[in-house]
């Protein structure tokens, strides 16, 4: 089990893209761990993405299959001074492929983007 | 062998929505995407048209089958079956109806037992097609979605089609692009945002190679004019939708082909190796779309 760690601040009113580094195994997503601080207001919204490129959209979300599409209602997790944990299983089978969070701050203020993910390589 | 064809979407009023199904379980050959809608005055144009298409992706339990933007998968549509997709009545009357249909493939040929995508259990297979409302150019929108399901065949491979953004290298040069290990690549997709015109001799890209292992492989250098026309072999000419428009369709697009002669007998097998790379050249600092098609293996 390893874990990918994302850290790093939104601007109030703005979006970004972290992306890990590139992932030249196979492997499991099994878990995903998202903190938010006191006062996001459940004003962010984090989605998260496998992906086969490194690119970091600041205006839109990326352009790949989002995680949490497939069965949700919606692809997103908001919070308030909490920490989320999301048992999550995904199969990547290609080796060479990106995770990526991506965070879509709607509030007035900046807030932390605080997210860690748990694969399993083969 | 017995084939269903059924619509999954019917006459469906175009919204700006996420419109997601779940696909039948039987193994699938291929969709029918369409959208229909009345012109404004003008000609709509295919530009217009197809970008109401956002984007289409299709999901196994999450994992990508298929994820293209449409003027991605308007290009797969030429590569594969070698001609532009069906775009009816070109005139300019208000109020003409005019029909856009992309395929969205399983399979480098439809109607193929042996590559399609393999029976699944139920809600395992999601369509989602991200849409725009038809608005402005081209309006009254309706979408339909057929399916063709190929009933007992036991495919041993199917296409996945997949698109990376690949950002702006911050420079003109050469740019890396790592691509994924473990399938079997038929073609690569680059779409570019610049290509010559009055203004510019430029092309975004303005030659290619692919080194596994870090050594060239099959492609050792490829310059844009001639990728452009390996068209012939794909689709040839006639390229504009509209009288005096002067673009090549699909825009700005070409292919670096592994799958020259359609028997597999060139294709790019990635398993093993420890490194594949695609060396764009660019002549233009800016991002570029990069459309993998990719054979996978059924367990």
């Amino acid at each position: 089990m390893k874990t990918i760690s994302f850290v790093a601040e939104c601007a109030a009113r703005s979006k970004k893209t972290l992306v890990s580094k590139r992932i030249n195994h196979a492997y499991k997503l099994k878990r995903i761990v998202a903190s938010f601080e006191q006062g996001a207001s459940q004003e962010m919204k984090l989605r998260f993405y496998v992906s086969l490129d490194e690119s970091a959209p600041t205006t839109a979300a990326p352009s790949d299959v989002s995680i949490l599409r497939d069965y949700g209602q919606v692809d997103y997790i908001i919070g308030e001074a909490s920490q989320k944990q999301m048992e999550h299983e995904l199969e990547v089978a290609e080796k060479g492929s990106y995770l990526k969070v991506f965070a879509d701050n709607e509030d007035f203020f900046a807030h932390l983007i605080d997210v860690q993910m748990y694969i399993d390589e083969d | 062998m017995e084939f269903i064809r059924s619509n999954l979407v019917k006459d469906h009023t175009s919204a700006t929505e996420t419109i997601e199904k779940d696909l039948p379980t039987n193994p699938l050959s291929h969709l029918i995407f369409t959208v229909e809608g009345e012109q404004n005055a003008d000609e709509a144009t295919l530009a217009e048209i197809i970008a109401f298409i956002n984007k289409i992706e299709v999901t196994k339990k999450g994992v990508t089958v298929i994820s293209a933007q449409s003027e991605d998968l308007y290009g797969v549509n030429c590569y594969l079956f070698k001609h532009r997709p069906i775009l009816t009545n070109a005139i300019t009357t208000t109020d003409g109806v005019r029909n856009l249909s992309l395929i969205v493939p399983f399979g480098r040929k439809i109607f193929d037992p042996t590559e399609c995508y393999p029976k699944t259990l139920k809600g395992d297979l999601t369509l989602r097609a991200d849409m725009t409302i038809l608005a402005s150019s081209i309006t009254d929108g309706l979408i339909n979605i057929e399916c063709v399901e190929l009933v007992g065949a036991t495919p041993a491979r199917y296409l996945k089609t997949t698109m990376m953004d690949v950002p702006a290298p911050g420079k003109t040069g050469d740019n890396d692009i790592e691509l994924p290990i473990g399938n079997k690549i038929v073609a690569i997709q680059i779409r570019m945002t610049t290509f010559p015109t009055t203004v510019t001799d430029l092309y975004g890209v303005q030659e290619a190679r692919i080194l596994v292992n870090n050594k060239e492989y099959g492609y050792a250098s490829a310059k844009a004019p001639c990728m452009v026309g390996d068209g012939i072999f794909r689709l040839g000419g006639v390229p504009s939708t509209m009288l005096l428009q002067q673009l090549l369709n699909p825009l700005n697009t070409v292919w670096i082909d592994y799958d020259p002669r359609e028997n597999d007998e060139f294709l790019l097998n990635t398993q093993g190796a420890s490194s594949v790379k695609l060396r764009l050249n660019m002549g233009v600092n800016e991002a570029t779309y990069v459309t993998l098609l990719e054979l996978v293996d059924v367990q």
